[in-house]
């Protein structure tokens, strides 16, 4: 915001402050001290780290915070420029260049161009205050480009929570020769009064007698071959209908003007086209040179102002004309990327991408085109540290996707990034959405995700679909053993997997959970599913469970489990022979008590007829696993 | 022409000092090396004339040596005078302030406390300054600090030295509040005086910087959407014409409005107004050349682009979205729906909207001001020989939204109703009448000039009788109004 003039405090009302209104003020000062002292120091972290490190984003942050502290109270607060002091809105000094640490007082180039006052409101960011702090950086670090200032870079952040103030010049003192010698504010004022007061100034006729003749003369051939073919003669094909086409309004041209200017060939690509062509028409020459710099001049800048997506346009073109450097010792691309590929620029550019919503697709494609293993490094980095908040998680896995390949696949395994709990925590639910068929990192991530001690991850695992699962050794040593997985969800997964394309070993695994009374941490519901399984897939699963409804006495809790589930199973899939074990086990007295009564409870609801054709229990049935016509789960 | 073909050619580009380092800008050089050394020396005949006698050859050798540097430094800095103002706060030459190191700061206190005995805040030194004018200024120095004394605010003036007491804006309350159509009047009148000043220095050795004429584009780009209107109207008042900075800043006038109206976001616009202005600044250096003989696409003109871009980097800033606008210069002189040939783009690419909205917003002013052996044209005529090559030369889109922008009677033209009355047009007929009713364009919104300053809307039913008959020419307007009829 630009400010309009403040209202400046009476000096009498000032004079007549009450107790409370002291307070205020004595609280104010302290508090914008500290403050400034916070800005001060927010200057060597812009220095140390680049545009977009989480850290410059925190301390901001902070800044911001306290300054809230503050605008809770006061909703806004007017700090005026000294060359080597800062003031409240009531003149009292607050920091000067003693209490800075600094050796440049940061607040005097400021006011050199201009600035006198800045004034804070409720609702200041902290990217607010970054951006406040960049420009007055550039300003003391003289970066500033030829057009700018710090009044003209204010202007450019269009803030909404800080308003400057600011002068055009302390004294016009410049004379403006074309206005006949007079100085730059006696020549504006000519002009003021004479478009103000054309009648009763004179100010007309000084301009008149100034300026008499046209001296238009800095046009290039083309405009002023164009000028005068245009100007000569009658309009020979111009008609009304011209003119009512012309004027004939259409809203839409607006908006489609506008996409030309902001899609397509955009100017920085042409710019740099122009550029290319000066290093194409003189590779060795200073210009060919200064070209090749200011290409990576442009592209860093534009990364500094975010603007990912043209930085990363450019480096593709450049990318695609390597043609034109190949044969120069010109390389800007080269040298665009050296500075990038740093931890602490990598470290930005992730920063970015977790905080820019609408930019996170660009970055992702600015960071996968630079050097793999660096932004891969990095992207283990980040997703390994568990202090690291990620609010764009999947744009940080998609990256480490992305730049993953066969040459750098051992490194997503490492141990040092395996060994990290969150690690495979936060890729797992972000791969699948990928094509990890292709992805030279799945097996080795898989193999890693399955001995997880998160079963989520060990169930992401699973549910990936991955040619590894096929294969019958990396089945038995990673799938099988998640079959007595301490979760239900695992184990059930684990047997569909191995169900799905290794029956043997599939039918192994149950029999071995079934044999060995595994049953610790599963339900009945599981136990009951694992013995319909098993009946599904081996002829002589019913021989099993048969045995399993047989336990008497004081077995133990785990047989008692497995033979009620046996009894619930055998009955269900009508299993006559079953049927009669469980039937004569019920009226067994030395079938422990509380199982005699389940066994007895099954029976009440079977069909009588069912149960009258039930063999002697003794009897073996004839043939093993045989079930009645209709009988099944 | 290919561009395997280029290689071996462009001697000139080859000679062309591209983005050579300068010497810095040039009011940076002012204040950080011209101040501090100016103040130095100035201390230093202090410190001199307090140790020996005002004939002693020390004094006369520091007095001499003073003014040969001050007359190289203005000649170096393309200034006639430099003007070393002492604030409470501040030390300024030629209003910027002198940004001092921490300890040269400390040193200069010994001026301030000089010119305070001597109630004066000013020191003005100007070309030709002999060392005897030294001399009277030590003079004023040595009688502060002894006991004769010296008339309060008096101090002294020479043929080419002035001490006296200036009024330094160093205070918000400076600033007052005043007038809204004043302020934008200042606006434009500033912008023209700062583009002047800056198209002035450019003529000279040093780069200057444009910064002061950012400042305007940016306050103008701010108020435009409201105020548009009436920067057309000031523009067509005339107050200067036929002038390189005027042909800038107006360009830069209409040039903003289209971006405006097309819906550029406002940092797009400033752009657009920074490149109006500037798009011709390396035609001011007298070393910069354009081969005769060239036609649109051949070796020649990409050359010459080539060498406009290479001319303009240098003077201008490497900025990134400052350089941007040297894309017009490598695209200059080419129609807008002409494909420029691959050795300019490896695409083929017609001319970017920026380059064709410069090239229309150019060319109606020129054609408006006039330019050495074309008369300038009343608006109207020039918007019909613009329509008569739309489509063909101009972006047809760009050139409707154009012209019903400024409209067939612009803003701020005098024109002479069929009732005989002069009248300035205050408002072009608004989007609504203009819709399928080609009959209304000539029907703006006009303010009498007849002493009533009556508003009549032409399009309005009661005032169907009458219509605009021509625009009138400036020296035939009766009573040129005031900008604030604008309103």
């Amino acid at each position: 915001m630009v400010g309009s003039v403040p209202q400046v405090k009476d000096p009498q009302a000032l004079a007549d402050q009450t107790p409370d209104e002291l307070k205020r003020q004595k609280r104010l000062v302290s508090e914008l001290a500290g403050i400034f002292n916070m800005l001060d120091r927010s200057i060597t972290m812009l220095r140390v780290y680049p545009v977009g490190h989480p850290l410059v984003d925190t301390f901001c942050d902070q800044i911001a915070e306290r300054m809230q502290t503050v605008l809770v109270t006061e909703e806004e607060f007017h700090v005026t420029l000294r060359a080597n002091e800062l003031l409240t809105d009531w003149g009292q000094s607050f920091f000067t260049q003693e209490s800075s640490e600094r050796e440049q007082f940061l607040w005097y180039m400021p006011f050199s161009d201009g600035v006198y006052g800045l004034c804070f409101h409720e609702g200041v960011s902290g990217d607010e205050i970054q951006s406040l702090m960049r420009v007055i950086d550039r300003v003391n670090q003289e970066t500033v480009g030829l057009d700018d200032d710090t009044v003209t870079l204010l202007w450019d952040q269009d803030f909404d929570h800080i308003t400057y103030y600011a002068l055009d010049g302390f004294v016009d003192s410049v004379i403006a020769r074309e206005f006949g010698g007079l100085s730059e504010p006696a020549a504006r004022d000519v002009l003021i009064e004479a478009a103000i007061e054309p009648k009763n100034s004179k100010d007309r006729e000084t301009l008149r007698s100034i300026f008499n003749t046209n001296a238009i003369d800095n046009l290039d051939t083309f405009t002023v071959l164009h000028i005068k073919s245009q100007a000569g003669g009658e309009l020979q094909n111009f008609r009304k209908s011209d003119l009512a086409y012309a004027f004939k309004y259409e809203p839409s041209l607006g908006p489609k003007l506008y996409k030309q200017w902001s899609s397509g060939n955009d100017l920085e690509h042409r710019f740099i086209e122009a550029l290319i062509s000066i290093i194409r028409a003189n590779p060795e020459s200073e210009s060919g040179r200064r070209a090749g710099n200011l290409i990576v001049e442009i592209t860093l800048q534009l990364l500094d102002i975010e603007s990912y997506g043209e930085a990363l346009a450019i480096m593709e073109m450049l990318r695609d004309r390597r043609d034109v450097f190949e044969q120069t010792t010109v390389d800007p691309l080269k040298e665009i990327i050296a500075p990038l590929i740093e931890p602490l620029r990598l470290d930005a550019l992730f920063n970015r991408m977790q905080k820019l919503h609408d930019q996170r697709e660009k970055l992702a494609s600015l960071l996968c085109f630079l050097e793999k293993d660096p932004v891969q490094k990095h992207a283990l980095v980040i997703l390994c540290d568990p202090k690291r908040e990620l609010a764009a998680l999947a744009a940080v896995v998609d990256v480490l996707y992305r730049v993953t390949e066969v040459e750098n696949a051992n490194q997503i395994t490492a141990a040092r990034y395996i060994e990290q709990p969150i690690y495979l925590k936060r890729i797992m639910p972000n791969l699948s959405e990928h094509d990890l068929i292709n992805w030279p990192g799945t097996s080795a991530m898989l193999k890693a995700a399955v001995a997880h001690e998160s079963y989520e991850v060990r169930l992401q695992a699973l549910n990936v679909k991955h040619p590894l699962w096929q294969d019958e050794r990396a089945a038995e040593s990673y799938v099988a053993p998640l079959c007595s997985d301490d979760y239900e969800d695992v184990r059930r997964r684990a047997l569909q997997v191995l169900g799905k394309s290794h029956a043997k070993l599939f039918r192994e695994v149950i029999a071995r959970v079934l044999k060995k009374g595994d049953v610790k941490g599963r339900t009945s519901g599981e136990l009951r599913f694992l013995m319909r399984t098993y009946i599904q897939h081996e002829a002589t699963a019913l021989v099993l469970l048969r045995e399993l409804v047989k336990p008497r006495g004081w077995f133990s809790a785990t047989k008692a489990e497995l033979a009620r589930a046996a009894a619930v199973v055998v009955i269900g899939v009508k299993d006559l022979e079953g049927i009669a074990l469980v039937k004569k086990r019920s009226e067994s007295f030395l079938t422990r008590a509380s199982l005699r009564e389940e066994y007895k409870g099954l029976l009440r609801h079977i069909d009588p007829k069912l149960l009258g054709a039930a063999p002697a229990a003794d009897k073996p049935a004839d043939k093993p696993g045989e079930q009645p016509p209709g009988g099944s789960q | 022409m290919s561009q395997d073909t280029l290689g071996a050619k462009s001697t000139t580009i080859q000679n062309t000092r591209f983005l050579k380092e300068s010497a810095g800008r040039a009011d940076d050089v002012l204040t950080r090396k011209v101040g501090p050394k100016l103040c130095g020396h100035l201390i230093k005949l202090i410190k001199v004339s307090s140790m020996f006698s005002l004939d002693h050859q020390q004094t006369s050798s520091a007095a001499l040596e003073f003014t040969e540097w001050l007359d190289e430094q203005l000649k170096e800095q393309n200034e006639e005078q430099f003007c070393l103002q002492i604030s409470e706060n501040s030390f300024l030459i030629n209003g910027q302030l002198i940004k001092f190191d921490e300890r040269a700061y400390e040193r200069a206190n010994v001026l301030r406390r000089q010119f305070g005995k001597l109630a004066v805040n000013q020191l003005t030194l100007m070309r030709g300054l002999a060392a005897g004018e030294i001399r009277s200024l030590i003079e004023s120095f040595q009688r502060a600090g002894g006991d004769q004394g010296v008339p309060e605010g008096e101090g002294i003036r020479q043929p080419h030295l002035e001490l006296t007491q200036a009024k330094v804006q160093e205070s918000i309350n400076a600033v007052a509040r005043i007038d809204e159509r004043r302020q934008l009047v200042e606006m434009y009148a500033g912008l023209l005086v700062k583009v002047s000043t800056y198209f002035q220095q450019l003529t000279g050795t040093s780069v200057p910087s444009a910064r002061f004429v950012k400042r305007f584009v940016q306050r103008i780009a701010e108020v435009l959407p409201r105020h548009g209107n009436f920067f057309v109207g000031l523009v067509n008042l005339q107050l200067v014409a036929g002038k390189n900075f005027v042909h800038a800043a107006n360009t830069s006038i209409y040039a903003m409005l289209l971006a405006n109206e097309i819906g550029l976001m406002r940092s797009d616009i400033v752009r657009v107004g920074m490149t109006a202005i500037t798009q011709d600044i390396h035609r001011l250096r007298t070393e910069f050349t354009e081969p005769e003989g060239m036609t649109v696409g051949d070796t020649q003109h990409f050359e010459s682009n080539l060498e406009a871009v290479i001319t303009l980097s240098e003077l201008g800033s490497s900025d990134v979205l400052s350089a941007l606008r040297l894309v017009t210069a490598y695209e200059r002189g080419f129609p807008y729906n002409r494909t420029l040939p691959t050795v300019w783009y490896r695409d083929e690419l017609k001319p970017h909207l920026l380059s064709r909205l410069i090239e229309l917003a150019r060319h109606y002013d020129v054609l408006t001001q006039g330019i050495d052996g074309v008369k300038a044209m009343s608006p109207d005529m020039a918007l019909e020989r613009l329509l008569s090559q739309i489509g063909s030369h101009y972006d047809a889109d760009l050139t409707r939204v154009f012209v019903n922008l400024i409209g067939l009677f612009p803003v701020g033209v005098t024109v002479q109703l069929s009732s005989g009355e002069q009248a300035l047009v205050i408002r072009t007929p608004s989007a609504d009448s203009r819709k399928m009713m080609v009959a209304n364009l000539n029907r703006p919104v006009v303010r009498l000039l007849d002493g009533s300053a009556r508003i009549i809307d032409l399009s309005a039913p009661e005032h169907r009788g009458l219509r605009v008959a021509r625009i009138v020419d400036k020296a035939q307007i009766q009573e040129t109004p005031s900008a604030f009829f604008l309103f």
